[in-house]
């Protein structure tokens, strides 16, 4: 097992690991650094997908930074990612702590968390629009139970339809969405922490908050790392939700995010050329927010 | 040894399926080829019982053109365009598509499209005259003709009778005005259990779309959308800003509407579940409407303003100018045109064919539908919509600005004139990539 020589059956070994990793090797030049590739040139191009590209050298680029639809469409997002990712990191991990517990029928809740994870992104969009509706929708059903509980009548809100609540409306749905796929992360550390740091904190006289913030958030932080930075790439690119439950940004443009403005401009415009512009653009933003926490992460990551 | 025996059988296994994948691709091209048929690629997009019913009607195509084979394919609405431009970009279009007068003059600047005026010159059985002059006029551009036509619809009022009635507000008749329908809207708005929310309203005012919600308004008050060389947008001249303040006043001052909240997302819903009075909608929707239950409802003719105007909008199915089997593609054109398939269109229901002979005949006007006539003689003096390069592009920017209005951020001139200015912006775009050489 530990020892690796090039003997007859190794050099066997050898050439089926090539070829294993063949499938996903040709695939991610295929349909990955091709296309990445490509989009990196077609950023200096106008192109309508039809007729020949035709350079234009920094056009796009300066279009792009005159273009106040990109740079709301840029608030848009990072108001998505501020608002969707701490609070999905944090209740994830709330909630990978509660079903952490040795209790009867753990399991079942924790598939109960886990089931928005595999349900498709469409669908439960589809049924959130139904959630939020003005007129039928359970959330202002409920809201209005509330009210009249408290002697209140309170007006319905049309929370997809209004520009103040539309955004928040989606990171809502969003977080609800994501949470059991990071809890099953964090849980899966959890398990992994060596319980004699418990046993040796508790003889030390810590009490469960200062075991936590001792123990357990050090032995984690690697996965914290990792649950933060795919997050944070996840909600920079975030689309499916937008375009089910708020197409064309609506209202107003509240809900036009980056990659849906790419989208417009590939599919809908004819503009693949600026598309790609914009999807540079996300690409180097995204790459110095990874950037910067590689850097951060040195000082709270316990190796 | 037999771990590795296990490894080897699944990559084997693996392997094996692989090259069953690519081995089915092959024989499905072959299968094509060994007939000796021309075989040509047909697409639309469509609902499901739509698609079925084309089914047959390409079948019959089939029997009488042995020579040729048609490959039908489907899409979405939604999906529709975005995949027959990537075929346009890989260049294996269909040779024979579907096509509407919002992206046909996108695609014939970009030469995707074929002339078919030589087709139609060159073939005495097919003449155009026999359609409705607007269903021929919207692929026509100066000597091109971008596509044959295959259906017309226009807009007008559908509205609940059992509402009508209960609120005995007597039924729009043929030469209805404004003010009658503003009357009317008010009459039949209604908050039924008193709890200060509007269960029914009058009149659904969307602001989507040119054709269906606000385009005609601006007509029937003298007022123009484009100019006629589609370099100026009059949205902010005052006929257009009047009309479009009579409009949006539905929903802002008289409240007859309902307002973003519930318009955006549910506004045909709201006719068939019968919270709605009145609703502007297409002819193609009586099919979805045959749906409704537990209320009456007839059809009449859009209200007059200083004139009367209404729209109409039609799809063509147009030629793939780098088909390789063009005269395969014209036959499959020509028997979408015909009367056999015409006559089928009218019988389906969905759409007013574009041929006139079969629009006016039983087959498309015996209907139970009350009103189904209005349609017809709407289109006597019904316009084509302002379609030029970018129309999407043009109804999104008027979209933005009628939004802050129903929102309630932005009053109706102010928007009119933004709308204006940003249509003006995409229209000289246009000019620009017009001088230059494709």
């Amino acid at each position: 097992m530990s020892v690796r020589s090039y003997s007859p059956l190794g050099r066997l070994e050898r050439k089926w690991g090539w070829l294993l990793c063949a499938p996903f090797a040709l695939g991610l030049v295929l349909f990955s650094l091709g296309p990445i590739t490509t989009a990196l040139g077609l950023a200096f191009y106008q192109w309508d997908n039809l007729t020949p590209p035709r350079f234009v050298g920094l056009a796009n680029w300066h279009q792009l930074f005159h273009d106040e639809l990109f740079w709301k469409a840029l608030r848009n997002t990072l108001f998505y990612v501020v608002g969707s990712v701490p609070t999905g990191v944090i209740l994830a991990l709330g909630l990978a702590l509660i079903v952490n517990a040795r209790l009867p029928g753990i399991g079942l809740f924790r598939t109960v968390y886990f089931t928005p994870v595999v349900t498709s992104t469409v669908a439960v969009a589809l049924v959130w629009t139904w959630v939020y509706d003005s007129n039928y929708g359970l959330l202002n059903y409920v809201i209005e139970q509330i009210g009249k509980l408290v002697g209140l009548k309170i007006k319905p809100i049309a929370w997809l339809n209004d520009p103040r609540t539309a955004m928040p409306a989606i990171i809502a749905m969003s977080v609800w969405k994501g949470l059991g796929y990071n809890m099953i992360i964090f849980l899966a550390a959890l398990q992994n922490v060596p319980r004699e740091l418990y046993e040796a904190a508790a003889i030390d006289g810590a009490n469960r908050f200062r075991q936590f913030w001792h123990v357990t958030l050090p032995s984690i932080s690697p996965v914290m790392f990792f649950v933060v930075v795919t997050s944070l790439i996840g909600a920079f690119q975030v689309f499916d939700q937008v375009y089910i439950m708020a197409r064309d940004g609506r209202p107003a443009n509240s809900t036009l995010t980056l990659v849906y403005y790419l989208y417009n401009h590939a599919f809908r415009y004819l503009n693949m050329g600026y598309a790609c512009t914009i999807g540079m653009a996300l690409f180097v933003l995204i790459g110095a927010v990874t950037g910067i926490q590689l850097v951060l992460q040195k000082k709270w990551v316990h190796a | 040894m037999r771990e590795a025996s296990r490894t080897t059988l699944s990559v084997y296994t693996l392997a094996g399926l692989i090259f069953l994948a690519f081995l089915s691709g092959c024989t499905e091209q072959s299968r094509e080829s060994r007939t000796g048929a021309t075989t040509i690629r047909y697409s639309r997009w469509g609902l499901p019982e739509e698609i079925q019913a084309e089914r047959e009607l390409i079948a019959e195509f089939e029997k009488t053109h042995p020579d040729i084979k048609v490959v039908v394919e489907f899409a979405s609405w939604a999906e529709y365009w975005n995949k027959l431009q990537a075929q346009m970009a890989a260049g294996t279009a269909p040779d024979v598509f579907l096509l509407n007068g919002g992206y046909s003059n996108d695609y014939a600047a970009r030469g995707q499209l074929e002339n078919l005026q030589p087709w139609v010159d060159a073939d005495t059985s097919l003449t155009l005259d026999a359609y409705y002059p607007q269903t021929v006029a919207i692929f026509r551009d100066k000597n091109s003709l971008w596509a044959l036509p295959r259906d017309c619809n226009t807009v007008a009022i559908y509205y609940n009778k059992t509402i009508f009635e209960k609120r005995k507000v007597p039924f729009p008749t043929p030469d209805w005005t404004w003010q009658d329908f503003l009357e009317k809207a008010k009459a039949c708005t209604v908050d039924e259990n008193g709890d200060g929310r509007t269960d029914i309203f009058g009149f659904n005012a969307g602001y989507d779309s040119m054709e269906v919600h606000w385009g005609y308004w601006i007509w029937q008050n003298n007022g123009e959308i484009l100019s006629r060389d589609r370099t100026r947008c009059l949205l902010a001249e005052p006929p257009a800003v009047e009309a479009l303040r009579f409009y949006s006043d539905l929903v802002v001052k008289h409240k007859v509407s309902p307002d973003v909240a519930q318009s955006s997302t549910f506004g045909s819903n709201m006719f068939l579940t019968g919270r709605l009075a009145m609703s502007a909608e297409g002819s193609w929707m009586i099919r979805t409407f045959r749906e409704a239950q537990g209320f009456k409802w007839a059809i009449a003719p859009l209200p007059k303003g200083k004139r009367k105007a209404a729209p109409v909008n039609g799809l063509g199915n147009a030629m793939y100018s780098k088909s390789k089997n063009k005269k395969a593609a014209w036959q499959l054109l020509k028997f979408l045109a015909s009367k056999p398939y015409q006559e089928k269109l009218a019988k389906s229901g969905t759409s007013i064919p574009a041929l006139r002979e079969v629009a006016e005949s039983p087959l498309y006007l015996d209907d139970t539908v009350e009103g189904k006539r209005y349609f017809l003689d709407q289109l006597a003096y019904a316009q084509p919509l302002d379609f030029t390069r970018n129309f999407n592009k043009i109804e999104e920017a008027v979209r933005l600005e009628l939004e802050a209005v129903w929102l309630g951020r932005k009053d109706i001139e102010s928007a009119a004139r933004d709308a204006a200015q940003a249509v003006d912006k995409i229209l000289a775009e246009n000019q620009k990539s017009n001088e230059k050489p494709q």
